[in-house]
């Protein structure tokens, strides 16, 4: 549940800025055309797997990937079909949240039973590799683009930096500011990366600009992840923080805080593999205390910036307007 | 010499990582193929040692995904890791029939388990699909 509230928060900050776009209305269009094609791909698997795919599709994610690489696709000319690359991205992130819940043993996501709850590890790992060939049944369209080129790479370093999380996990002597950061831009930021990419291939735009959006996706994804690993230690979420402390993960603030020196008795705490709720607590009371909350903020905002400067090359209009602001809502606490 | 286009070093690292971590997570069940290239030694046109590595990936991908009650983080982590690597060689194969098929065969399998000896034939059935359209 905490992991679900606290991305609801981000995906919440997010949803409001495309709201008030002016684009919102032909992205609802394309998002319709998207969700229309999901239903008819989940609903085509057997039995509980269909019916489970279908509840997961539909249970309000809320859908920025698919966004990015429709408002990318706008600022080309000759469009290709954007509503199949927004379902294989919407395909291939679904997949990895089912999976994800399987290694993290989650029992809620969006507030309803995971699929490994209901039906056990091996038919959630089914579910999301019949996602994952649905999506294979698409790239047929943009063969030969580079679109196919580029998921693929960014589905290799997800799952290297799953497998990289996986071996350090609660070894905290083995994790560092500089590997977190490799590792949430291969878990995360890579495939907003990509979306924002992939689409502006499929619209036909020039090289140069293909390259400035995948480049603002990237920090937009940083951004992204670090908004919503700074949610672990608020109490805004309704749910206890501290949940990636307690499964073996140092996020930003306590590796920034680490690295500049924390006494003895936190440091102890802090490498204490089972943690108590009271310990978990104590240690997020310290942080905060430590301002290293803020130091945190100001690496978002560094990425904010960054991500829009990327696309000053872009031409003047609706979408670029939309990415800058939605770059900027993520500088807001929210 | 066959002629490899697709296929670099670095993948074939990657796979040997790959089963480097199995070997040091989980038991490698027996009679599993541990040669890396499965596909039928009968083809050896261009792109052999790719569409090999396709099909092998694609066999240690399910076989994972298969022990994943057992093994829920390694299993799934690593049958993750395959198919992405089987993605990486797939996708530069340009074979619309391949991927198709490989689509088919995969959701086939995930709702009802294909035996080694299915896969086997649909290894020989693609291969030859594949040489006769990489010569038509």
């Amino acid at each position: 549940m905490q992991h679900i509230m606290k991305t609801s928060k981000v995906n919440a900050i997010i949803e409001n800025r495309i709201r008030s776009s002016v684009l919102y209305n032909d992205i609802q269009t394309a998002l319709e055309q998207m969700c229309e094609r999901l239903e008819i791909m989940a609903k085509s698997a057997e039995a509980h797997m269909g019916s489970d795919l279908s509840e997961l599709l539909n249970s309000g994610g809320k859908r920025l990937r698919p966004i990015l690489a429709f408002v990318c696709s706008r600022f080309g000319e000759k469009q290709m079909d954007i509503v199949p690359l927004m379902c294989m991205l919407e395909l291939m992130h679904t997949a990895s949240l089912i999976h994800d819940d399987v290694v993290d043993g989650a029992v809620k996501r969006r507030e309803m039973p995971t699929i490994n709850k209901k039906r056990g590890d091996f038919a959630a790992v089914q579910s999301g590799d019949y996602l994952l060939a649905k999506a294979m049944e698409l790239l047929h369209i943009y063969k030969d683009t580079g679109i196919n080129e580029m998921l693929a790479e960014v589905s290799y370093q997800m799952t290297v930096g799953e497998l990289s999380q996986q071996a350090v996990r609660y070894e905290f002597n083995k994790q560092s500011a500089t590997q977190y950061y490799e590792l949430i831009n291969k878990k995360s930021a890579l495939l907003i990366a990509a979306s924002c990419g992939c689409g502006a291939i499929a619209g036909g735009v020039q090289s140069a600009q293909v390259g400035a959006l995948y480049r603002y996706g990237q920090q937009l994804g940083m951004a992204f992840q670090l908004r919503d690993d700074l949610l672990d230690f608020s109490e805004q979420t309704g749910k206890a923080p501290g949940q990636d402390l307690k499964n073996g993960i140092f996020t930003l603030p306590i590796l920034m805080l680490l690295e500049s020196g924390v006494p003895e008795p936190v440091h102890r705490l802090l490498m204490k593999r089972e943690k108590s709720d009271n310990e978990l607590l104590s240690l997020i009371e310290y942080v905060k205390g430590a301002q290293a909350l803020s130091n945190v903020e100001d690496k978002i905002k560094e990425h904010v910036a960054v991500a829009q400067k990327e696309i000053d090359i872009m031409q003047s209009g609706n979408e670029k307007k939309a990415l800058k602001e939605l770059a900027e809502s993520l500088s807001d606490k929210g | 010499m066959i002629s490899d286009k697709v296929l670099s070093d670095d993948i074939c690292l990657a796979v040997d990582e790959g089963l480097r971590m199995w070997e040091a997570t989980m038991p490698f069940p027996s009679g599993l193929i541990s040669d890396r290239y499965a596909a039928d030694p009968m083809y050896s046109g261009e792109n052999a040692k790719a569409l090999s590595l396709v099909c092998q990936c694609f066999w240690l991908y399910r076989k994972l995904h298969e022990m994943v009650d057992d093994f829920p983080i390694h299993a799934t982590l690593l049958g993750d890791y395959f198919f992405s690597i089987f993605s990486k060689c797939l996708v530069p194969l340009d074979s619309v029939m391949l991927t198709h098929e490989f689509a088919r065969l995969l959701s086939q399998d995930t709702q009802s388990a294909i035996s080694e000896t299915d896969y086997s034939e649909f290894i020989r059935g693609i291969s030859a699909a594949y040489y006769e359209n990489q010569q038509g």
